[in-house]
């Protein structure tokens, strides 16, 4: 009978084997759903993970779809390190895809590189003030994060859905729920001559390097993790963890409104419904296959920036529809927690099966 | 108040409970077991999913509702073995689990988007019942029924010694396996019975409450019957009355629409989240102290 010993201290080779091998189970996983399904798996397995490689224009569209996830995902890190589950980065994404396009149609009378400073600060403020309201709310009333954050995932779509359909919807389009294009001014430069690729990935790598620094060297993140594995030993620090908990959430707000800004100025160009793309949620899974490290992270938000493009390929050549992008992120996130218990337990057999199995 | 709008009120309110009582119950039965399952509302998309095809494609009714509820198990699956027997975090494959569902669901419907499925069965024809009340209460789909009868059975099973077997495991499961019991295996069982219960659910949406396929079907309703359940303290009782409260805010925002208030229509689609939410805090500003309220203490933590 199998038997998990817990290890004393976490194996180094699992840690790094575990994404590794819960990417190949899954990818084993959908190819057989498929296969199952009567479709050919091979061929779809090639066009959803290794066509996009292929492609130049598709290369550089990883990059872009690539920006966002780590925005969102390393502020989502930083909450699961504390324990705190805020699953509400998609909420703050949206909001901060409203505040940034608020701005962008009506630019301030400033030079191009301030008033793009603003709209993404305007981004930045706006998801922290979304996440604010779920903190505020543990700290002060001990209402579970977890749920109010996914409440108010659907009530920013709905405010989105009122925005584009009245306060920003564009007055010459023909009532379309969309805002008019901003203006040249506003949007981010691009780094490459052919194709438009946002310069928002800067931003994301230079803040993945920031962060790896908070994490690894300062207070804050011994802090953090304190809060996460042993909260009462912070009073030792004479620190409150309310204190730290609204820190933390505000900077994970800020993050993924900025990446919602960084979005609309970016690729997107308008206030469309479509401004969510999930990202929120994939950054959940980047998170876990970024083993919450920051330098990870940036490796992880690749893998499921690539299964994007993968799924928009499955769309055009297999007719797919755009949502079985999920089924794969998903079954890689549940392979992966599997995979994880053998960086944390020992698998053992014992022969005779015991009566107490706790 | 004339009688029709006594008729819309009643029915409109057992409808919108319907689906989070069945949600609710599993999620109470499952959260005393002490897991804490968040992946409801996958479980509930293909679940729907699932009874949709079957009708399409069969039209049985009651083999239709079994698909739902086979399927909704079968997901229970995918969370019951990372969480229970390679003690995963119960939060992050909750929410693995969602979002594995609502792609499953919209990869299996998408053949089907804009199908309509027949009218479901009445429970009694319509007779020509003169009294409103009656026919706000009377005119429904079994699974309305179901769900009423299915709460009472769960009430009772909660009384019973293997409710408090049930308690035990939640509250302290290392006391529970000294005393014999093998706490995965309830565990185990109670989130099966959380599955069925999501799969029912999903099978009455797409059955009776909104028989045309879309990918948005679960509407968020996973989490607001999580929200709930905590809201319940995880009895069945207070379920019932949430559940109710809840399901007529959706005649309230028809109320409210027909009125000269002028409000945007997208704004108040944002209403069931937002009362969610107030409920939340008006929980946590109750004195604290009450004995049957307790959360289990053990809830989300791996035995």
């Amino acid at each position: 009978m199998i038997h998990f010993e817990p290890r004393t201290s976490a194996s180094p080779l699992w840690q790094f084997m575990s994404p590794c091998v819960a990417v190949i189970a899954a990818v084993l996983v959908a190819y057989l759903c498929l296969e199952l399904s009567g479709l050919a798996g091979t061929v779809i397995i090639y066009d959803f993970f290794i066509a996009p490689l292929t492609d130049e224009y598709m290369r550089v569209e990883i990059l872009g779809k690539a920006s966002p996830l780590i925005l969102c995902a390393l502020g989502l890190a930083l909450c699961y390190n504390a324990n705190i589950w805020n699953i509400g980065a998609e909420g703050q994404f949206i909001v901060g895809a409203i505040a940034a396009s608020a701005i962008a149609l009506h630019p301030p009378d400033l030079p191009a590189a301030l008033s793009i400073l603003s709209i993404a600060l305007a981004g930045a403020a706006a998801g922290l003030l979304w996440s604010s309201i779920t903190a505020g709310l543990k700290v002060w009333l001990g209402v579970s994060e977890i749920l109010t954050t996914i409440m108010l995932n659907y009530v920013a779509l709905h405010l989105l859905a009122f925005i584009v359909n009245g306060p920003l919807r564009n007055p010459d389009g023909f009532n379309f729920p969309e805002s008019a294009l901003f203006t040249e001014a506003v949007i981010l430069p691009s780094l490459h001559a052919d194709y438009f690729v946002t310069s928002g990935i800067l931003v994301s790598l230079t803040l993945a390097v920031l962060f790896w620094l908070l994490h690894t060297r300062s207070l804050y993140g011994f802090k953090l993790r304190l809060l996460g594995e042993d909260p009462t030993s912070l009073a030792f620090l004479r620190t409150r963890q309310s204190f730290l908990i609204m820190a933390t959430m505000a900077i994970s707000g800020a993050c993924a409104g900025l990446a919602g800004a960084l979005e609309m100025i970016g690729p997107v160009g308008q206030l469309t419904m479509h401004v969510g793309f999930g990202f929120g949620y994939t950054a959940i899974v980047v998170a876990f296959l970024g083993r919450l490290h920051p330098i990870a992270i940036v490796v992880a938000a690749f893998v499921l920036s690539l299964t994007y493009i993968g799924g928009e390929n499955l769309q055009i050549m297999h007719e797919l529809p755009e949502a079985s992008t999920s089924i794969f992120q998903g079954a890689l996130l549940l392979c992966l927690l599997s995979t994880d218990s053998l960086v944390r337990y020992r698998i053992r057999w014992r022969p005779s099966p015991s009566p107490a199995t706790s | 108040m004339d009688s029709i709008a006594i008729e819309t009120i009643l029915s409109g309110m057992l409808r919108g409970a319907t689906p989070l009582i069945l949600l609710g119950i599993g999620i109470c039965i499952c959260e005393r077991s002490g897991v804490l399952n968040l992946g409801q509302e996958g479980m509930l998309s293909v679940g729907a999913v699932a009874a949709f095809i079957v009708m399409a494609e069969t039209g049985g009714f009651w083999s239709s509702t079994l698909a739902g509820v086979a399927a909704g198990a079968a997901m229970a699956v995918l969370f019951a073995v990372p969480t229970l027997n390679l003690k995963a975090s119960q939060v992050a494959s909750g929410l693995a689990l969602t979002i594995f569902g609502l792609g499953l669901a919209a990869l299996l419907g998408a053949s089907y988007t804009g199908t309509t499925l027949p009218e479901p069965p009445k429970l009694i024809a319509d007779i020509n019942l003169s009294s409103s009340l009656l026919r706000g209460l009377l005119l429904h789909g079994p699974l309305v029924y179901l769900a009423f009868g299915l709460a009472a059975a769960a009430l009772w099973l909660l009384r019973s010694h293997a409710g408090t077997v049930l308690d035990a495991c939640g509250h302290d499961p290392h006391a529970a396996a000294h005393l014999g019991t093998n706490v995965t295996a309830v565990q185990f069982a109670a989130v099966l019975f959380g599955g069925a219960m999501a799969g029912l659910a999903g099978a009455y949406l797409a059955l009776d409450y909104t028989p045309v396929w879309n990918e948005q079907i679960g509407g968020g309703r996973g989490w607001i019957a999580l929200a709930l359940a905590v809201f319940a303290s995880r009895l069945i009782g207070r379920l019932l009355l949430g559940a109710l409260l809840f399901g007529s805010t959706s005649v309230l925002q028809l109320a409210v629409q027909t009125t000269d208030l002028n409000l945007s229509s997208h704004l108040l689609a944002a209403m069931p989240y937002l009362i969610t939410i107030v409920a939340l805090v008006l929980l946590s500003l109750r004195p604290p102290g009450n004995r049957r309220a307790r959360t289990p203490r053990h809830l989300g933590e791996p035995t």
